[in-house]
């Protein structure tokens, strides 16, 4: 398994997105994959971090809006803040990081 | 760990009616204890506009709002009770709204140590029934007390 490197962005990059982190190294923890390379950043230091770095996929944990992500994968990290639909979104990563 | 949650910052049963309103009765209540600097209002309303923060739990829904640091002089949680519920925003997705019973405010003035506070909170706020709890609580010691 190749070490990812993973997008995990929220409003201020301080709240949200702290809880998001600290779900996706302990999913990887967890999976066997190696812990990623994690770009924690504001929605609106998005584009610019996926213009200057290969990036894996992308977790934020609101709507990504006005960023154009191509082929990035997005997978909604709302879950790991509200616990609700959490499974999904960690079998989501689970995925992501082991592909 | 206990969370820095004092009972003249757990208002019980306020009448509101919309987002915008019970962030100006809980910016208010705050810079009268001199707990936050005069903009955090005005940050925090313009915060909750482009980033909303209405949590969509299940029956009784939450929003945590909270604004950058530099607004605050101290860090600790506001809670409020709302007699009927507000329409919020929902985080999630911010062109769909979502009723709120219940607004926990994360006041802080340092970026650093909020997740274990954080986690505390969510840990509290995904359990539905310790949420109806408390919406309905009629003391803020009761309401201290069930998120410790």
């Amino acid at each position: 398994m190749e070490k990812k490197t993973v997008i995990v962005c929220c409003a201020s990059s301080m709240i949200t997105s702290t809880m998001a982190v600290a779900k996706v190294k302990e999913i990887a923890a967890g999976c066997g994959a190696p812990e990623p390379r994690i770009i924690q950043c504001k929605f609106s230091e998005v584009q610019g971090n996926l213009a200057s770095n290969q990036v894996d996929f992308i977790v934020p944990t609101g709507k990504l809006k006005g960023v154009e992500t191509g082929d990035v994968p997005v997978i909604k990290g709302t879950a790991f803040v509200t616990g609700v639909g959490e499974d999904k979104a960690k079998a989501e990563i689970e995925a992501q990081l082991k592909a | 760990m206990s969370l820095n949650l004092f009972p003249e910052d757990i208002l019980l049963h306020i009448k509101a009616d919309s987002c915008e309103e019970v962030l100006h009765l809980v910016s208010s209540h705050l810079l009268g204890e001199g707990k936050v600097k005069q903009s955090y209002e005005e940050h925090l309303l313009a915060r909750e506009e482009d980033y909303p923060t209405g949590l969509a739990l299940g029956e009784i829904n939450v929003a945590i709002p909270h604004t950058d640091y530099q607004y605050a002089n101290t860090t600790q949680l506001l809670v409020a009770t709302l007699e009927k519920p507000v329409t919020w925003r929902n985080m999630e997705d911010s062109d769909e709204s979502i009723p709120v019973s219940v607004v926990v405010l994360s006041v802080f003035d340092k970026p650093e140590h909020q997740l274990e506070a954080l986690q505390q909170i969510m840990g509290v706020l995904q359990n539905q029934e310790l949420v109806a709890q408390i919406a309905d609580a009629d003391s803020a010691q009761q309401v201290i007390g069930l998120f410790n």
